[in-house]
């Protein structure tokens, strides 16, 4: 069997055998509910995300501070006490005693 | 009195553009700018060329449905990466062929298909072709069966070239930009395509005459 032949002619065959451009009825609502949905999809993955992002940065943040707090001698790690609470403790102070 | 086809020499804008559909940059500046709705103009456009596109990878209608819905789908998200120094159309091929590849290398299962499984009329269609080589008709649809099974056996990469450059009949550099790869990769891969066509049609004939 001549194989170069069979090649070249079963390549025609492919060439005449032009794919249908049919497109089924309604595919391009079904294409925009899609969508829609997806958007909605996307937005909740967006706050997700968001929030994983902080979260992962607050862990560095507070992991970073334990070790500096630790290796840095009394005086600061008390003074570093006393910023980050002193927030807190004006609140308290702030509260009329009854 | 006008005449009832007569053309009216102003048309009221509305009427302007429901005859002249928007240019696709338009409508892709109208998208970008929150108006979704207006992508399903692209939608209906296109989709017909997409069809066309996947109908050539995969054989069952529901997986060339999902692959339109997949290239549709990346272009939404990756509209804004549309720079616009080439057609749209061009941009949305190459994520369709790109999506058609994902699919033929998803799918590799259907490479197991057995050769030999000739039906009768693809057997009757080798013994004429045998017998006399150019009275065999390449639209008969033993041939178009035969050589969609060979296609189905070939790999992903030697499916997407020779559909490209053989039957679609591009050019090297057309494939080269649909597909991404560089010019060298695409002449090594359709060498290789074509080698591994020859292979099976060998197989072929081998079973069918030994």
């Amino acid at each position: 069997m001549k194989l170069g032949e069979l090649h070249d002619k079963l390549i025609l065959a492919a060439r005449a055998d032009a794919p249908d451009c049919g497109v089924p009825y309604a595919f391009e609502k079904r294409i925009m509910a899609g969508l829609a949905s997806k958007q909605v999809e996307d937005l909740w993955t967006l706050w997700g995300a968001g929030l994983w992002r902080g979260a992962f940065a607050s862990l560095l943040l507070s992991v970073g501070l334990s070790i500096w707090a630790l290796q840095a001698n009394g005086e600061q790690a008390q003074d570093l006490e006393a910023t980050m609470f002193s927030a807190a403790e004006q609140l308290v102070d702030s509260w009329p005693d009854y | 009195m006008p005449q009832p086809n007569s053309v009216p020499l102003t048309l009221p804008y509305d009427a302007v553009s429901t005859v002249m559909e928007p240019a696709d940059e338009d409508v892709i500046s109208a998208v970008l700018r929150g108006e979704t709705a207006s992508f399903e103009l692209l939608v209906n456009r296109y989709s017909p060329r997409l069809f066309a596109t996947a109908r050539r990878y995969a054989r069952r209608e529901s997986e060339v449905e999902d692959i339109v819905q997949e290239v549709w789908s990346k272009a939404f998200r990756k509209l804004r990466t549309f720079r616009g120094d080439a057609p749209f159309e061009h941009w949305l091929m190459r994520m369709a062929v790109r999506t058609c590849y994902d699919f033929l290398r998803n799918h590799q299962r259907s490479r197991e298909t057995i050769i030999s499984d000739l039906s009768d009329g693809e057997t009757e269609w080798l013994d004429h072709f045998e017998a006399a080589p150019e009275q065999a008709s390449e639209t008969a649809e033993a041939a178009r069966e035969l050589i969609r099974r060979i296609l189905d056996r070939l790999s992903p990469a030697a499916r997407l070239v020779i559909t490209l450059l053989e039957i679609e009949e591009r050019s090297v550099k057309e494939i080269a930009a649909l597909t991404g790869w560089s010019v060298p990769l695409v002449k090594v891969r359709a060498f290789r395509a074509r080698a591994e066509m020859r292979r099976i049609l060998k197989g072929l004939a081998r079973e069918k005459y030994l």
